[in-house]
């Protein structure tokens, strides 16, 4: 994979996140389109890549989560990386359905781990005086935004597929 | 297949530092939200501006046969109407205690910076401000309808407000009240204590001693101002929002305040910073 264009990709999707902000808000719900990143990403590259690739979105997602500890989305990005990873050999990576339902497999993935790290994380800091537990309605909305969003998104970058030079794991060139 | 070993192993310390490392220790990492102001920057425009535009066509226009003399007229009833309502406006307003134009004085030293955007999952806003124009963190922020925050972070092409509604705000209050028929302020009370944001929107005070809601005769609708030592001397009472609801605290002895600023602080278009601290 061309890291570069990767890189590319990640900082204008991330620069779009901040840019929309509250604008693509429906109901406090709010598309992820980084995840959608790390779902196409997963689709088409190697696994290790897409595994590192997806842990590095998450490391960036990190980065802009103020009042959540670091790591949390790079864990999340992880599990969906591998778990969508392990899906290339039997799903056909240009359907739209494909699309729409790893997006919405990817999302609530996330709202159930945030769910759980929220559950979890104050039973353990104690001396915290002051958590907030993610929103699961609007975590679980913004899942299904997220999908619905999917297909448009992951066709778009499909076609820019060439710029990232993927290559299979079973070593030829993807389509 | 198998995943590689390194990278199992990088989830799982993902995983503890989740679980183990405290948010403030992370909030203190993270600073890169202002690198993406390039792209952020100019989506947030676009946006605006087509939402503006969205909303003016959303309206159905009227076929209109009025002639050009006739606008002209009307245009000018119009004119003189307005300006009796805005101040007939003006009137009401400081009558029933809400907060009326920034004394010039603030306005004089304050700078109108526009919002860029939000922080996903904070009271936070994003400006179109930078160092280069003399921002500086800590920097008080301002919006007409009273005090709305502070500096947090500020790089070279964007500025990032913390709201006083933000989770990790604490700010010490006062409070005050018109009564009834008199245009003066009241304070009730004089010593401070801490509001501080609750994530979405309010400001709570933990933990208000019930003898001296009492003693000061607290209740819904009175103004809570600012009363802290940390922010400028200009500023000081400066309001911040009402008492929205007055709730049981831990014990009987106690209750929590909860204070709603004037409008959403996260759907503010425009900001004006106070650009000296002393």
């Amino acid at each position: 994979m061309r890291w570069l264009s990767f890189f590319i990709l990640a900082y204008v999707m991330l620069g779009l996140q901040i840019g929309l902000g509250s604008s693509m808000q429906i109901h406090q719900a709010q598309p992820n389109l980084l995840l959608l990143v790390a779902v196409f990403i997963a689709i088409n590259a190697p696994r290790n890549t897409a595994l590192a690739a997806c842990l590095l979105l998450g490391l960036l997602q990190d980065l802009l989560m103020p009042g959540k500890p670091l790591g949390l989305a790079t864990f999340s990005y992880g599990v969906i990386g591998m778990l969508v990873i392990n899906t290339q050999e039997v799903v056909y990576g240009d359907h739209f359905l494909t699309h729409f339902s790893l997006a919405l497999l990817a999302g609530l993935v996330v709202a159930v781990i945030y769910g759980l790290h929220g559950a979890i994380y104050p039973l353990i800091h104690r001396s915290l005086k002051i958590w907030q537990r993610p929103p699961m309605g609007a975590m679980m909305g913004g899942a299904l935004y997220t999908a619905v969003l999917a297909p448009i998104v992951i066709f778009i970058l499909q076609r820019m597929r060439r710029a990232f030079g993927f290559r299979s794991s079973r070593g030829y060139t993807s389509r | 297949m198998r995943f590689s070993p390194m990278l199992l192993m990088f989830i799982a310390v993902a995983l503890f530092s989740a679980l183990v490392m405290p948010p403030d220790l992370a909030n203190a990492i993270r600073k890169v939200d202002l690198l993406f102001a390039p792209v952020a920057g100019p989506v947030h425009k676009l946006v605006e501006s087509v939402d503006d535009h969205w909303s003016s066509n959303s309206t159905g226009r009227p076929v209109d046969d009025r002639t050009v003399k006739q606008l002209v007229n009307e245009n000018e009833a119009l004119k003189i109407r307005l300006a009796t309502l805005t101040a007939q406006y003006e009137e009401i307003r400081q009558q029933l205690g809400e907060v009326g134009p920034i004394p010039a004085d603030i306005r004089s030293l304050c700078r109108f910076i526009s919002v860029m955007g939000t922080i996903p999952g904070r009271q936070m806003l994003t400006l179109e401000g930078s160092s280069i124009q003399g921002l500086q963190p800590q920097m008080a922020v301002l919006s007409p309808d009273g005090l709305v925050g502070r500096l947090d972070a500020v790089g070279l092409a964007v500025a990032r407000v913390q709201l006083l509604t933000d989770l990790h705000m604490h700010v010490q209050v006062g409070f005050g009240r018109y009564p009834a028929n008199k245009n003066d302020f009241v304070r009730l009370g004089d010593v401070p204590c801490v509001a501080s944001g609750d994530g979405s929107g309010r400001l709570v005070v933990n933990d208000y001693k019930v003898t001296d809601l009492k003693a000061n005769d607290l209740r819904t609708g009175d103004w809570v101002v600012l009363d802290d030592g940390d922010w400028p001397p200009l500023l000081q009472g400066y309001k911040i929002g009402l008492i929205e609801e007055v709730k049981d605290g831990t014990t009987p002895l106690v209750v929590n305040l909860i204070v709603r600023p004037k409008g959403d602080l996260m759907k503010l278009h425009d900001v004006m910073v106070l650009m000296k601290n002393q």
